[in-house]
């Protein structure tokens, strides 16, 4: 991981992506010919306005969604052709997901849901409790482990929810509008702590946010206007230049 | 599958909870005809046992059979010993018990009473009925209208509780007429037979022809002719005793017969419960389906959220069918209980021997887990196709 980030080959990589949908007569393209390369230890925020299509993006970045044209390389791999089990095999070890709404399973605990991911793992159920403790801890939410999402606030869940996309060591954390649903103060504090993360631990992240503040913290910052990034700015300032 | 599954278990059975009237149905459905179908199958299981230990008690071979009078018959009409034995003369007929049969209270040396069956018999009555001698012997038909008699094994067990040690040549006292016991019966089971032979007297018939206020024979036991059915034999003994307007009425029953009216009998609660078990099943079948179609609907953004977080189809669908598997394997559950119960109301009103059925159990089980599976699998496989993103949506 040394040198500049065009040298080494992008961990993740999206070539001309289109995708469209067909509401009625018309078919509308929402994502018109997108172009990334996202490198290890990478932190991207994403702004635009409302609709056009950040969040369709994140859901084919995350494969949840296949782009209607285009190639999408995770890791050097092709994902365009492979079927749905093997999709979903990739998004739990590489993709870990962050939502605007936390999303965490209201009947389980905090650390049953941050062990969600690895009970779809086929390596086995040891240690799964042992690593949700460890990544909830490691969240600051040790002394919480046991709470039910109804029984935390908005912070507390969003970190519950950021432990359960990271205890799988996944390749790229992905978080759609993750302040989006708190207050300022809350989602600042959230901020601070991926971009932490990032510096100190090299976590590659895409954050979407309307937030110029949030968008200012991360290295990269991309502008999505009418189906198209652009790039804004690059800092030379992630995990892996500075290591 | 096993991880999945302990996984997935306490969010399965609080997502049951939560649509409780609904869930109700569906076990009420599923435990009725889980009910039905594990009573059928004990009744079956009792049945078969039952008519194997009459056939094995007394042979396929045995027929009891009962005269009636009319009230004020003439004398003529009254059937003797020897017209009684005259039967094995019948080609379907081999050998034929006439005895006669009377109840009231016996005491041992003037100590020990009970009551007790009294039966004047022929010496056929032991053979064809199986009693075995533990002492003594049996009444013979050189005992020719003497006082002599052979008790019963409880009749010789309170003689004995009484302190009187050896009960051959004791005197017994039926009715204020005195005999001298010459023999002791083992225990013997009840079977077929119209008296319990544990409890009796046993006096030759011409004694009691002699003694008794009604000496009338109306018992007659007689073994068949080998390779007889039971139907000719039932017809030659009915020809045999016709005698005018005044005779009496024969009834014959064999071993076969009663097990064939009890196999009827089965066959109709069969079909009761068979038709009762699978409406039910049917029902409950759709409530568990809907059920889970609801739970489906419900949580359509937790399947989205688990599809994000990687699982696969098959994880969705697995988790599905092993609620609904659950949901029917508690209704079975309770379904099983119910079956036992019916099996026991089945057996108090026929009068069968009740047991529990392990196969009927376990095939209780199997039925539940096969409905939650069937029913199951088309709510499952929606959750299973539904795409992740617009179930995350909410859409
Ligand atoms: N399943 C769909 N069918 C039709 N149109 C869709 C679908 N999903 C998204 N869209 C449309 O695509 C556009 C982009 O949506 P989205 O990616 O959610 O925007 P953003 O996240 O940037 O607000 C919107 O106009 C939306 O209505
Ligand atoms: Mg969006």
């Amino acid at each position: 991981m040394t040198g500049e980030a065009g040298a080494a080959p992008a961990m993740l990589s999206l070539v001309d992506v289109r995708k469209s949908y067909v509401t009625g007569p018309v078919a509308a393209e929402v994502l018109r010919g997108v172009r990334l390369d996202v490198h290890r230890g990478d932190l991207v925020s994403i702004m635009g306005p409302s609709g056009c299509g950040k969040s369709t993006l994140m859901n084919i970045i995350g494969l949840l969604d296949r782009p209607t044209s285009g190639s999408y390389f995770l890791n050097g791999r092709a994902t365009g052709g492979m079927s749905d089990s093997e999709l979903s095999g990739l998004r739990n070890v590489s993709i870990g997901f962050v939502f605007q709404s936390f999303h965490l399973l209201p009947r389980l605990t905090a650390w049953e849901n941050v062990a969600v991911p690895l009970i779809y793992r086929s390596t086995g159920s040891a240690g799964m409790r042992r690593r949700a403790l460890d990544m909830l801890d490691k969240l600051g939410m040790g002394d919480r482990v046991d709470h039910r999402p109804a029984e935390l606030s908005g912070g507390q869940q969003q970190r519950v929810a950021i432990a359960r996309a990271l205890v799988g060591a996944p390749d790229i954390l992905l978080a759609d509008e993750p302040t989006g649903a708190l207050d300022a103060e809350t989602g600042g504090e959230i901020m601070r702590l991926l971009v932490r993360l990032n510096e100190a631990e090299g976590l590659s992240a895409i954050i979407i946010t309307h937030d110029r503040d949030v968008a200012r913290q991360c290295a990269r910052h991309i502008r999505m206007v009418d189906g198209v990034l652009s790039e804004v700015a690059r800092r030379a300032a992630s995990a892996a230049e500075t290591g | 599958m096993t991880r999945l599954a302990r996984a997935n278990l306490k969010e399965a059975a609080s997502s049951l909870l939560a649509g409780r009237q609904r869930t109700l149905l569906a076990l009420i459905g599923i435990a009725v005809g889980v009910g039905s179908v594990v009573a059928m199958m004990s009744v079956g299981i009792i049945v078969r046992d039952e008519s194997l230990s009459k056939f094995r008690e007394l042979g396929t071979d045995i027929l009891s059979v009962s005269l009636r009078y009319a009230e004020g018959a003439k004398d003529r009409s009254v059937v003797t010993t020897d017209d009684a034995l005259g039967l094995a003369a019948l080609p379907t007929i081999a050998r034929a018990a006439p005895y006669v049969i009377s109840h009231g209270q016996a005491s041992l040396a003037g100590k020990a009473v009970l009551e007790v069956s009294v039966i004047g018999a022929t010496a056929a009555m032991a053979d064809l009925n199986k009693l075995k001698v533990e002492s003594g012997r049996h009444i013979s038909d050189l005992d020719h209208r003497r006082y002599f008699c052979v008790v019963g094994s409880e009749v010789a067990a309170v003689a004995r509780a009484a302190g009187i040690g050896r009960i051959v040549g004791e005197s017994v006292t039926v009715e204020g007429v005195v005999y001298t016991a010459v023999g002791v019966l083992r225990r013997t089971p009840r079977g077929m037979r119209r008296f319990d032979a544990d409890r009796a007297v046993i006096i030759p018939i011409s004694t009691a022809r002699r003694v008794f206020t009604w000496p009338e024979i109306r018992d007659i036991t007689a073994r068949m002719s080998e390779g007889a059915h039971h139907v000719a034999a039932a017809r030659e003994i009915g020809d045999y005793f016709r005698r005018g307007p005044d005779g009496p009425v024969v009834r014959v029953e064999s071993a076969e017969e009663l097990i064939e009216r009890m196999y009827e009998q089965m066959r109709l609660f069969a079909l009761l419960l068979g038709s009762v078990g699978s409406i039910s099943l049917f029902v409950g079948g759709i409530g568990v389906m809907n059920v889970m179609l609801v739970s489906v609907t419900e949580r359509r953004l937790e399947i989205g959220i688990r599809r994000a977080l990687g699982a696969r189809r098959a994880d969705i669908q697995s988790q599905f069918l092993i609620e609904s598997v659950m949901l029917s394997t508690v209704g079975g559950l309770i379904g099983i209980g119910a079956g036992v119960a019916a099996t026991w109301g089945i057996c108090e009103f026929t009068g069968w021997t009740f047991r529990v059925s392990t196969q009927a159990m376990g095939l209780g089980v199997g039925v539940a887990g096969a409905a939650g599976v069937l029913f199951g699998f088309s709510p499952a496989y929606q959750a299973a196709r539904l795409d992740p993103v617009a179930a995350l949506r909410g859409r």
